[in-house]
């Protein structure tokens, strides 16, 4: 049985769903069920859900929000010269 | 170029790259890095060293994802100087640290609040997400980068650490704060009444 101590560990050092199956379902059955840290980490655990759901917005924001055009001509600009360079 | 050819992801060539990933590159990095010039700089870098190393591009993944790659390396160094010029206290929520509940349970408190509102059911709104970046960048600077190195690029805690120049007990006690207040910024600023 895993301590909360090893459960909370766990939890700052890696994603819950990036663990090996057994682990995770040792460290959600604790959450589930002790008063201790149920509250805690259950949070914890919430934000790595949430974290998780932000990176899959963010490779295709509804509002695709674009660079400034003077950036963009800037980039554009640098490219050809490098390409120029090293061809 | 016959060798390139038969890669799973063939590389787009560098003068398509402002148009394919100018804007999504900008974006990533400007959440990271919050400041414009910082970010447009970073995405300027990013674009040369990808020209410079295109021939070491071994196609395992899209080139879109490659140069975000080299990107993120480009953010973590610009980190690493701002952090050199603005040290993290290493003190600071040493209380936390030394409480009882963390040394025998490793967490901070034994009853957090509950949430307002199920933050799980408002993932699939755009709208969610700009509140959550808005309350991200109310954070402190090296709140937020350890926040989002560690918990949205599942950087592994040494490399944070070291990237911060902090204890690992210290990022623990920044991301713990985070969290407590982009909860309380998402329960005041999230309007559930909406939809």
């Amino acid at each position: 049985m895993l301590t909360c101590k090893q459960v909370s560990k766990a939890l700052a050092e890696q994603d819950y769903q990036d663990m090996p199956f057994f682990k995770r379902l040792g460290l959600r059955m604790h959450v589930a069920i002790c008063i201790v840290c149920k509250g805690y980490n259950g949070n914890v655990m919430l934000f790595q859900d949430m974290a998780r759901a932000f990176r899959r917005y963010e490779e295709s924001p509804p509002n695709k929000v674009p660079a400034p055009e003077k950036a963009r001509t800037k980039w554009t600009e640098t490219i050809k010269a490098a390409k120029q360079h090293s061809e | 170029m016959k060798k390139q050819s038969k890669l799973a992801n063939p590389p787009t060539p560098p003068q398509d790259w402002v148009a394919l990933y100018g804007d999504y590159l900008y974006r990533y990095a400007l959440m990271r890095l919050k400041d414009p010039v910082n970010a447009e700089d970073a995405v300027q870098e990013t674009f040369l060293a990808g020209i410079k190393g295109l021939a070491q591009f071994d196609g395992r993944v899209d080139v879109k994802y490659w140069l975000r790659g080299i990107l993120r390396n480009k953010i973590v160094d610009y980190i690493r100087k701002s952090v050199r010029e603005h040290p993290v206290d290493n003190d600071e929520g040493r209380d936390i640290v030394d409480s009882f509940s963390f040394k025998m349970f490793g967490i901070a408190e034994r009853t957090p609040k509950p949430w307002q509102f199920a933050p799980e059911r408002e993932f699939e709104k755009g709208e969610f997400w700009e509140a959550f970046q808005k309350c991200l960048s109310k954070l402190s600077d090296t709140m937020r980068q350890a926040f989002v190195l560690k918990m949205v690029d599942g950087m592994d805690s040494e490399s944070v650490c070291k990237a911060l120049n902090i204890q690992p007990n210290n990022l623990w006690v920044l991301n713990h704060r985070a969290r407590a207040q982009l909860k309380t910024c998402l329960e005041s600023n999230w309007d559930r009444e909406e939809d």
